[in-house]
């Protein structure tokens, strides 16, 4: 049996590619591609992918067909990586499940067999072996994938899947900007401590005297929809590594500092001086947000003059 | 329907102990998974609408050392009975330490075979593991359906209607049990017990099963080599006197020093 390599992606998540590249690379095994949905105009062959299996429509509502077609047609997989969002992490549990082999989240580092994944809350860095055939999971945004070659045409076949068990009723879309919150240099993050949603005019001042992006907790984008959820920052959030980080009216829950704790210099602005966040900052000024954001503004409006 | 709740008791990640680099974890505390406890308030909910007819909690520790972390773990999972579960069972092996999701995947879907389940819910992911992969992992191993990040759910006539929270869309999928649900925080405000229900949540069953009861054996597929913490050392300089204006002033010009304005 021929080992092999296979990345599972769709058009919006190329940059899997260049993840699958690395492993090539350090494994010498070739890449088989299982392309999502709408795929005109991607031509895999110019990053090495080998064959090309497309799959039309089926936008993967029910994980459970696709897993059982991967795990009948790609049993000599023995790397399977695909792109990290909610639906392809339901995807790799239940591939993970039929084919029995494990799953590994984010790794920060890879030279297969050996990983690194953040862990504990991402407190920790945790080191790992493994020995089967694995399912990596990784951003795509992250990787860039190398062109090999112009112009060299993978083979692609046309395959389908069989529906699930899963009827599809609605389908709402959310709305979503263009901020890229991880490539933010200065970060002003929002939480609870603003009591309505016009009251984040006071940050978003303050953010422009600074010219800086606008973070926030998980509940302002989750629960509260103030801000859309490129704005959130924590352990399901994105990870952010400002040069300034400026935390207002964010108690510091540990699911928050999981996103942050990368920043340079962090300011943390809370009314409570037991705050937990005063703890993990560099300058902790302890006042209302109310009467404090409007001064800092100014000041540093003034001192820009 | 025999409703099962799956429950992490996870490291409590705001009360990490550290030595150097090294995470304490047998000194740091358990706390339940945050988002179980959604899960657990969404079960008893079903019950209370007649839907549920017992709701049984599944945890499978994971922490050293194992004698005293079965005694926390009980006093943990009485909370959750006083929420209003029936029965909880609580699978403690040496063998089971520090093992990945998959592992948890295959003690809980034996578990569960061995006593029969229609809705099996869960947290859309845990504090300190945070893979999210331990629902569709049982969904697969048990051969059912699996609805992950729902943050509504209704049973009616035997059809589960839920509102799925994904990254760009939000669907609405119709279901039939058996099935696996992943619930997110939002799904609900879980119930905190009162002190009448936690008195009486001291009668209810909790029963401790090791690997041998359940006739699973576990092959490690993955060796942990190591973990390391995560820490950055910061400063720690609080301006909590004089007026909101010397305040700004003195903030700005800390941040001045460090050459962190433009
Ligand atoms: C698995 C899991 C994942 C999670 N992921 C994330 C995540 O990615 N990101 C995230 O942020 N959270 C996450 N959470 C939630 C997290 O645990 C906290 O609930 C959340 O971060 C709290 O948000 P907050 O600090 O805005 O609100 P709160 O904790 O309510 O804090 C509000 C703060 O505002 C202060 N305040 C009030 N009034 C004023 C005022 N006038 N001026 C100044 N300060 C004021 C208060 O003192 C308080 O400290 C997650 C939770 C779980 C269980
Ligand atoms: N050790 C465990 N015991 C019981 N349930 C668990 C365990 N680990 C994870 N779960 C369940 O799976 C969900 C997702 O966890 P995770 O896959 O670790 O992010 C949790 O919210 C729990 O409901």
């Amino acid at each position: 049996m021929r080992l092999m390599i296979l990345v599972i992606l769709d058009k919006g998540n190329l940059g899997i590619i260049g993840v699958a590249q690395e492993v090539m690379e350090a494994t010498g095994l070739t890449i088989n591609a299982l392309l999502l949905g709408n795929h005109e105009g991607i031509n895999l062959g110019d990053y090495g992918v080998s064959k090309v299996y497309a799959i039309n429509g089926s936008g993967l509502i029910d994980p459970a067909p696709l897993a059982r077609f991967i795990t009948n047609n790609f049993n000599d997989a023995k790397y399977i990586i695909m792109p990290d969002n909610k639906v392809y992490r339901t995807l790799s549990g239940y591939l993970s499940g039929l084919m029995n082999i494990p799953v590994i989240i984010n790794p920060t580092d890879f030279k297969p067999p050996s990983f690194k994944v953040n862990a504990v809350g991402n407190r920790a860095i945790m080191e790992l072996e493994v020995q089967r055939p694995v399912i990596i999971v990784a951003q795509a945004a992250r990787f860039k994938p190398k062109q090999y070659s112009q112009g060299n045409k993978a083979m692609v076949t046309n395959v389908s899947v069989e529906p699930g068990s899963l009827k599809l009723i609605n389908v709402e879309g959310k709305s979503i900007s263009n901020v890229r919150i991880e490539e933010a240099d200065i970060i002003v993050a929002v939480g609870r401590g603003f009591k309505s949603k016009d009251d984040l005019k006071l940050a978003i001042d303050l953010a422009e005297a600074l010219g800086a992006q606008l973070g926030c907790s998980r509940p302002l984008a989750a629960d509260l929809k103030w801000l859309s959820e490129e704005h959130w920052v924590g352990l399901s959030g994105h990870r952010v590594k400002p040069r300034l980080y400026i935390a207002v009216g964010i108690s510091g829950q540990p699911q928050h500092l999981a996103g942050m704790m990368e920043s340079g210099v962090v300011v943390v602005i809370n009314i409570d001086k037991n705050a937990p966040f005063f703890k993990y900052c560099d300058y902790g000024v302890v006042e209302d947000l109310y009467r404090l954001l409007p001064a800092l503004t100014r000041k540093i409006k003034e001192r820009r003059r | 329907m025999r409703v099962w709740v799956l429950v992490k008791l996870s490291l409590d990640t705001s009360q990490l102990r550290f030595s150097g680099d090294r995470i304490l974890i047998e000194e740091t505390p358990l706390r339940i998974n945050d988002i179980d406890r959604n899960a657990v308030e969404e079960a008893v909910r079903l019950k209370e609408r007649g839907i549920a007819k017992q709701v049984s909690i599944l945890t499978v520790l994971k922490y050293p050392p194992l004698k005293d972390r079965v005694k926390e773990a009980d006093g943990l999972i009485r909370q959750l009975l006083a929420m209003g579960a029936d029965e909880a069972y609580v699978v403690a092996d040496d063998a089971l330490i520090l093992t990945d999701p998959m592992v948890t995947s295959i003690v809980a879907s034996e578990v569960l075979k061995a006593n029969g389940y229609d809705i099996i819910i869960t947290g859309e992911a845990s504090i300190d593991g945070y893979s999210g992969q331990v629902p569709a992992m049982i969904a697969a191993r048990l051969g059912i359906p699996v609805v992950t990040y729902v943050k509504e759910l209704k049973v009616d006539n035997g059809i589960v209607t839920v509102r799925r929270d994904l990254d760009n869309e939000t669907q609405v999928v119709d279901s039939r049990a058996p099935l696996v649900v992943s619930v997110t925080r939002e799904i609900n405000m879980p119930r905190i017990p009162t002190v009448i229900q936690i008195r009486l949540a001291i009668k209810k069953p909790i029963k401790l099963l090791t690997l041998n009861d359940i006739n699973v054996r576990i092959n490690k597929v993955i060796n942990v080599k190591g973990i390391k913490a995560i820490q950055v050392s910061r400063r720690g300089i609080i301006i909590d006197s004089g007026s909101v204006e010397e305040k700004a002033e003195k903030l700005i010009e800390y941040l001045t020093k460090d050459n962190v304005l433009r």
